[in-house]
């Protein structure tokens, strides 16, 4: 059933708008959650009355605009400028602000005591993600990748420790501003499993446009084996090329800006590079994570993320940079 | 006697037509106002993940809102009231553009009794966000 209902509105929104942005992993009218299924009801519900609306002015203004036989009657006229000028659009204003008033409170209302609570914190320009436990206390942190089980409410606490930032997955709820000093939440109750891509969307600076991140609504068994693997330490490189690589790290001084944990590595300004290889993009900028790009990030990372705060470290030789994003890769 | 003709401005001061507009902007405003007193504190965490501070618009500020509301409302029909009486006055109809002081009488009010509806529509908006949303978040 929800199925049909999200095909067919995907219909109609192609039949209305062209084929671009009604399907796909960023779309708000293609819902994969409750809350977005509401703004996209919210949507339709609008388009519908708007295009209404429309037909009647253009019907109005098409009968007037004929020449007629009749005497005018101001009286008819008058009642004509009073019930379409203010009665009806009163009536309609007020039904679709109620309307818009009443989806509210479930929105920003909080998940049931003991739901799946994550915390993500705006970064300049890019998401650090913490899975907390029942006390509230950190269980694993990693960046710009957020995974959540299917059919299960999940809690979000969101802050800012720079700038205003806006968390929003538009295939799953509404948006929700992240503002320095204090903690907004957000729950949203993804009902389709599937990957979905989120986004900032409050301008927050050079590299707002790259600050985005993936979700993964996976089978709750899936999540499980996951959120074990994600706090599971770094693995230990096997080979000389991935051992070289975990050596150059440390001496390089990563360690002073990322974790990799189960090493010295434990810095805290940049994002947990501990499953770094597993991510489902890296420098929350949709670039893979092979090691080509891994290179490329760590020796000019301005250069595919302009913007970015991390150093570049040119002066580092090939084989060391090569070795090193061996060992990133390996990360899993 | 008082004839029409003797209605000079003085007896419909002009003020009362951005009254209304007065009534619309301090409702909204002792609206917010309560609003950011009663949550601004909910600002930060408490460790173990609780919010500090008020997270619910509800009890006195809801009480606040009613009666802002209520004393807005009742300002407001009473200047519909003055506004439809003075349209109304003797025996016209608008768009009263004619230079004498009973038309820039009728004028004055017929502008009133617009703006004061509008405004009253204004008032009840903020006041259904105020009642229907009740959160801080
Ligand atoms: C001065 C602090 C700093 C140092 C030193 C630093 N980084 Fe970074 N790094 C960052 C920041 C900040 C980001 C996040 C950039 C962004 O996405 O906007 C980042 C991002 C990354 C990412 C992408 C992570 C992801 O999840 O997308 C990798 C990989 C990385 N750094 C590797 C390294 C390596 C390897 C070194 C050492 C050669 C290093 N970094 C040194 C600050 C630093
Ligand atoms: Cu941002």
């Amino acid at each position: 059933m929800r199925v049909q209902g999200g095909a067919a509105s995907v219909a109609a929104c192609v039949l209305i708008g062209g084929a671009a942005g009604c399907a796909g992993v960023q779309s708000a009218l293609d819902p994969g959650g409750d809350e977005a299924a509401t703004v996209a009801r919210l949507f339709w519900t609008m388009t519908a009355g708007a295009l209404v609306i429309w037909a009647g002015v253009v019907a109005l203004g098409w009968y007037y605009g004929r020449p007629h036989e009749e005497a005018p009657s101001p009286r008819r006229d008058r009642w004509l400028i009073l019930g379409s000028g203010v009665v009806f659009p009163v009536t309609v204003l007020t039904a679709l602000l109620a309307y818009g008033l009443w989806m509210l409170p479930p929105l920003v209302s909080r998940a049931p005591e003991g739901s799946l609570t994550v915390e993500v914190v705006g970064e300049q320009w890019w998401w650090r993600v913490r899975y907390l436990d029942a006390t509230g206390a950190p269980l694993v942190e990693l960046a710009n990748e957020i995974r959540l089980p299917v059919g299960e409410p999940v809690q979000f606490r969101l802050s800012s420790d720079n700038v205003i930032h806006s968390f929003w997955i538009p295939s799953l709820g509404g948006k929700m501003d992240m503002i320095p000093g204090r903690t907004t939440y957000l729950t949203l109750h993804p009902t389709r499993v599937g990957t979905f891509a989120g986004a900032c969307a409050e301008y927050c600076g050079t590299a707002h446009g790259y600050m985005r991140f993936m979700v993964d609504v996976m089978d709750p068994a899936a999540f499980d084996g996951w959120l074990a693997g994600q706090r599971q330490v770094a693995v230990e490189p096997q080979t000389p090329e991935t051992q070289r690589g975990r050596d150059v790290l440390r001496r390089a001084g990563c360690g002073a800006c990322h974790t990799v944990r189960g090493t010295s590595a434990d810095g805290l300004i940049g994002p947990d590079l501990t499953h770094v290889g597993s991510r489902m993009s890296l420098g929350a900028a949709g670039l893979s994570t092979d090691a080509a790009t891994l290179e490329r990030w760590v020796s000019a990372p301005e250069r595919l993320k302009p913007g970015v705060h991390m150093p570049a470290f040119q002066m580092m030789g090939s084989d060391d940079i090569r070795a090193l994003a061996a060992y990133l890769e390996r990360l899993e | 006697m008082m004839t029409l003709e003797h209605l000079a401005e003085e007896r419909q001061p002009v003020w009362i037509v951005p009254a209304p507009l007065v009534v619309w902007a301090l409702h909204f405003l002792a609206c917010y106002v309560t609003a950011a007193l009663w949550c601004g504190p909910a600002v930060g965490t408490a460790p173990g993940g609780a919010a500090l501070g008020n997270t619910a618009l509800a009890g006195l500020p809801l009480a606040l809102f009613t009666i802002y509301t209520l004393a807005s409302m009742l300002a407001l029909l009473a200047l519909i009231r003055m506004g439809y009486r003075a349209h109304t006055l003797g025996d016209a109809s608008p768009p009263h553009d004619a230079d004498s002081p009973a038309d820039r009488h009728r004028f004055i009010g017929y502008a009133t009794l617009l703006i004061a509806g509008l405004s009253l529509v204004a008032v009840i908006y903020s006041a259904m966000a105020v009642f229907m949303v009740q959160t801080c978040q």
